[in-house]
């Protein structure tokens, strides 16, 4: 049965409901924004599996050649000379239906037969369902899902143009593939055998991988069979090690994505604490009441617990039934920048981990039992009969102030002991984040005094006696302004923070992209997006554009897939002209320049993630596996590099032409003689008409190409700072209402003795205009810092990447205005109430 | 030790308070004897002390010299725990502003202290409330009854889980002359018919002179008040 303590304790509850929905509302949205991104993380991570288990079955493991592809005739040999059965060929790139151009498709090519018996649920054992000999003995046959299928409106022997890296080429559906599971979607598969996918993807002869399925207890019996008879540069990989790196790539990214979500929590924790104090101070005169009719400490503790408990339970399944809808929403952003920068998603599936759940729940109850647990102490540890006394608990609150100051400056030197000690560790560096945001929040009610004689000087001058009055009291109910102003000026910074450490983030790679693409025009092979962005440009164009009129000079490049130190990166081939030499910027390198040793083939350079992240150094011999063995060159110079966080290493074109097989290049950088670049981009499209079909683009177009993928990849992160700031302005709005509703009985009395209902609505809104402008104005500085730390600390440990610290005032502004506009707007409510209730009615009210 | 007929018993209490940041001294040397079954009235000034006096007795504070008997507990020597214990068993109190627990129903306020003390029992809670005369408000809220409604409750509810000591800081300082009155007959009434041990603080030279004795706190000390 239930207490009457229990009950008495709900009731109040219920007879809040205004306070209660606000409080449940400003948890579940903390909860929310977690579970959110939790689901999206773990559906990104999960697609990612579905789609490697899609295309690769139950193959244990993968032979590959870094950045080339494999002979075909290499797998007649392991098959045939070695008498290996349990292994596949596998060709595959990327095409699009010329119908729907913007939609990358995944070709697989692949041997039924070779693989019937072992590729297990994989997309290979769908063609089995499908019409076989169709795909077998008609070229051009594909097949594509039934989902595919009904979005091009084609059916079983329809034929479809498919865009290539030789051009437009028909296919003919030869078949279709139902799939049950909608988890395994085929959408964005089209499947071939191997000779088809040689053809579309002009790599006759080439396998990409072949696919092996050892058993686990007989790993090295293989690798025994297999050395000796594999090609220097091949390696055999276990499919699961490659996924685990793959998915390590996005790591720091989703642990950014998590902390910001908890940043999110951390505020709604201030509010649940602003919520819990609240409640606790509005009931002093009841919970004295108990402790006079002999109603134990620890039972009063374990009352604002309970309530907390429920609370925290009503709040945390709001959150997470609303969390699973903003997540799936969430799931689109953080899918598509993972396919931007990261993997290839092939397969997007919205899913609802049991663990997430999990962690969802305990996150929601913990977060508001500790934020809960400070308030019923207090509460408890109280005297008797000083619980009935208000004057006591603001006398004590004072007496606190400096105790919180001191533990503030503790805090904060904690922190900065913390951030500068900890290394590497980007979960400390979080650590030192929190912490510097809660050293900030102790020193609030300090700092919110010394600004009241500020304030009371200026609310005089502008508003008289209402401004007075208004300063007086934001220090007088110090128990109740402290930490909602605290939560507001948390909630603020974090604005500021995220917001100076995006924008620094832009304005970095602005800079960037405006030196390293220093050429006038770009030219590349046509591409119909970014799924084959590993075209190459034919043998003899470069010549050919050279003797163009007007072109100056022209710099070659091509990025390869490289796995280097067990981390998947780019190498980057280059033949630098002076002009791309002065589009590099080098945090380091060696004394006589890194450019002398670099283009005699005698050394390589290394951008700046890479060099944080394995800790590389000028002078280092860093060891380059390549298609002919390992190669082993010294570092000359570590370069500044925003383009990827996984690292590139830049290496001359001729130490490419003498070990990889395939020297063709993927781009040039053209300077021009002339400034008419119009006239000069069409006299070079006549130039190479018969070679290539060419797309050449101005560098500003580039630049804003790439600037709008930044912008897109910070999406997420900017709907998770609205979101921080949507759960901020929800608990402040209800935090100083409540507040305010509590002192309807003073009000009343300010009523009473022949203050206007104007002029009370007045005093309310000044009251919440000073404490929403001391919340903007205290989180400036801490905004700044947290932004500083989130630069250099965070991003530099997640990325490696050294950015400059810009801060538009707009951002700032923006913020500030932002707490002054909650504040009023949370003053609305009560003084209308206010206004329409005789004060003798509210005056009459026990 | 107290006198064994004694139910409260103070020798040589002192306390004081500070107040910016210099002591104020309420009790000086404070000696007081209130024998079982006996109705004692204490008068004086406000900020005498007079509640100060009920809160060292009840345990709710303690003093900066002296010892504190009640019914031969030593108050004074209690850790905070065992003092909210003694509290709820030994202690009813009756309030100015009664002090009701305002999300609980009239019956429920008086089983309160009951289940406090694992003593639910309903119908001497019931016969209470008929005793008040409100037997018929079992179910409302404290907030739908008059103020001289709320303080027969609080009275009730002082006596619900059978305390041997009842105190009382000004129970009628916040009514009408005749439902002050009406509810100084019950408390008496009730207190005189259950045998308990009665303070009350009163400004009230009248209801002192109701009382069994009168006592006048001054100067931090308590005399007899010739009334």
């Amino acid at each position: 049965m239930i207490s009457l303590l229990t009950l008495a304790s709900l009731r109040h509850l219920l007879r809040h409901p205004l306070q209660l929905l606000l409080a449940v509302l400003g948890i579940s949205l903390g909860v929310a924004v977690v579970v959110a991104v939790d689901l999206a993380n773990e559906s990104a991570r999960r697609s990612f599996l579905l789609s490697s288990q899609l295309v690769n079955g139950t193959a244990t493991h993968t032979l590959s050649r870094a950045g080339a592809t494999l002979p075909e005739d290499l797998y007649r040999r392991l098959r045939v000379e070695l008498g290996l059965r349990r292994i596949a060929p596998m060709v595959e790139g990327y095409v699009a239906a010329s119908l729907r151009p913007e939609t990358s498709l995944h070709l697989i090519g692949v041997d039924p037969f070779a693989e019937f018996e072992f590729r297990g649920d994989g997309l290979a054992s769908a063609a089995w369902s499908a019409d076989l000999g169709a795909l077998m003995t008609q070229p051009g046959a594909v097949l594509i899902s039934t989902g595919l299928a009904a979005t091009l409106g084609v059916g079983i022997g329809d034929s479809i143009d498919m865009i290539t890296g030789g051009g437009v080429q028909p296919v003919r559906v030869a078949g279709l593939i139902e799939t049950e599971d909608n988890a395994l979607s085929m959408d964005r598969f089209v499947l071939s055998d191997i000779s088809t996918a040689q053809e579309l993807l002009t790599q006759t002869g080439q396998l990409n991988r072949i696919d092996f399925w050892i058993p686990a207890d007989l790993e090295s019996q293989w690798n025994g069979r297999l050395s000796g008879h594999l090609p220097r540069g091949m390696e055999l990989e276990a499919v699961g090690t490659r996924n685990q790196a793959t998915l390590r790539l996005a790591g720091s990214f989703q642990l950014n994505l998590t902390a910001m979500s908890l940043l999110a929590l951390v505020v709604g924790m201030f509010l649940i604490y602003n919520t819990m104090t609240f409640s606790v101070v509005q009931r002093r005169p009841l919970l004295g009441r108990l402790r006079a009719l002999g109603v134990t400490r620890n039972q009063l503790t374990r009352i604002i617990l309970l309530e907390a408990l429920l609370l925290g339970l009503a709040g945390t399944i709001l959150g997470l039934l609303t969390g699973i809808v903003l997540g799936h929403g969430l799931l689109g952003l953080v899918s598509r920048t993972m396919g931007d920068l990261y993997y290839d998603l092939s397969v997007v599936a919205f899913s609802v981990p049991a663990l997430s759940v999990m962690k969802a729940i305990t996150l929601g109850m913990l977060a508001t039992m500790a934020a809960a647990w400070v308030p019923a102490r207090e509460a408890a540890q109280a005297p008797a009969s000083a619980v009935l006394q208000r004057s006591d608990l603001e006398q004590r609150t004072r007496r606190m102030v400096p105790r919180l100051a001191t533990a503030g400056v503790f805090v904060l030197l904690l922190a900065t002991l913390v951030l500068v000690l900890s290394g590497r560790s980007l979960l400390l560096g979080f650590g030192g984040l929190f912490m510097l945001i809660l050293g900030c929040a102790l020193l609030t009610p300090g700092a919110l005094i010394l600004m009241a004689g500020p304030a009371r000087t200026l609310g005089a001058r502008f508003f008289g006696f209402l401004g007075r009055m208004a300063s007086r009291d934001i220090t007088r109910h110090l128990s109740r302004t402290g930490v909602a102003t605290a939560a507001l000026m948390v909630a603020v910074a974090t604005s500021i923070g995220v917001g100076v450490m995006v924008d620094s983030f832009r304005g970095s790679v602005a800079l960037w992209l405006g030196e390293r693409l220093n050429a006038d025009l770009y030219l590349t092979p046509v591409r119909f997006n970014a799924g084959n962005a590993d075209l190459t440009l034919e043998p003899g164009l470069l010549g050919r554009v050279r003797t163009v009129e007007g072109v100056g000079s022209v710099g070659s490049y091509r990025r390869l897939p490289l796995d280097l130190l067990g981390w998947p990166t780019q190498l980057i081939v280059l033949n630098p002209t002076p002009e791309i030499q002065s589009a590099y910027r080098f945090k380091s390198s060696r004394p006589e320049g890194p450019w002398t040793a670099f283009e005699s083939g005698t050394g390589l350079m290394i951008s700046e993630p890479l060099a944080y992240r394995h800790g590389l150094r000028v002078n280092d011999l860093l060891d380059l596996p390549t298609p002919e063995g390992k190669l082993s060159l010294p570092i000359t110079g570590v370069f500044y590099d925003y383009g990827s966080e996984h690292g590139m290493v830049l290496i001359h074109e001729s130490i490419y032409r003498r070990y990889w097989p395939d020297p063709a290049m993927a781009s040039l950088g053209i300077y021009a003689d002339t400034p008419d670049l119009t006239t000069l981009t069409r006299r070079i499209e006549t130039a190479v008409a018969d070679l290539q079909p060419v797309s050449i683009t101005p560098s500003r177009a580039i630049r804003e190409q790439s600037m709008a993928i930044f912008d897109r990849t910070f999406t997420i992160t900017n709907v998770l700072r609205a979101l921080a700031v949507l759960v901020a302005f929800v608990g402040v709005v209800s935090a100083l209402m409540a507040m305010l509703l509590d002192r309807s009985r003073e009000f009343a009395v300010l009523r009473a003795n022949g203050l206007t209902s104007g002029e009370l609505g007045g005093l309310m809104s000044l009251e919440t205009l000073f404490l929403g402008a001391s919340a903007g104005l205290l989180a400036i500085p801490t905004g700044l810092m947290l932004a500083w730390v989130l630069i250099f600390v965070i991003n530099r440990r997640a990325f490696g990447w050294t950015m400059q610290f810009q801060v538009d005032p707009g951002i700032v502004f923006q913020a500030v205005l932002l707490a002054v506009i909650a504040a009023i707007l949370a003053g609305l409510y009560p003084a209308w109430r206010l206004a329409r209730t005789p004060p003798s009615v509210v005056l009459r009210s026990d | 030790m107290s006198d064994a007929t004694d139910m409260v018993s103070l020798r040589g209490v002192s306390k004081s308070f500070e107040e910016g940041g210099h002591p104020r001294p309420v009790l000086t040397a404070l000696d007081l004897h209130a024998q079982t079954g006996q109705i004692l009235a204490l008068l004086g000034r406000s900020g005498a002390g007079k509640s100060t006096l009920l809160n060292l007795i009840s345990g709710m504070e303690l003093p900066d010299l002296g010892e504190v008997f009640v019914n031969n507990t030593p108050v004074h020597a209690l850790d905070e725990r065992s003092r909210t214990l003694f509290r709820r068993r030994e202690v009813g109190f009756v309030f100015q502003f009664f002090n009701l627990i305002p999300t609980l129903t009239v019956l429920e306020n008086l089983l309160l202290p009951m289940e406090l003390n694992l003593r639910t029992d309903a119908d001497r809670a019931r016969a209470l409330l008929t005793r008040v005369g409100l037997a018929d408000r079992a179910g409302s809220f404290p907030d739908r009854l008059s103020g001289g409604e709320q303080q027969r409750i609080a009275i009730a509810r002082s006596l619900a889980h059978d305390p041997p000591l009842l105190l009382a800081d000004e129970p009628t300082g916040n009514l009408d002359a005749e439902t002050g009155e009406q509810i100084m007959d019950l408390l008496f009434g009730t207190v005189r018919e259950h045998g308990k041990t009665l303070l009350m603080v009163t400004h009230s030279q009248e209801l002192a002179r109701r009382a069994d004795r009168a006592l006048i706190l001054r100067g931090g000390a308590l005399v007899d008040a010739l009334l």
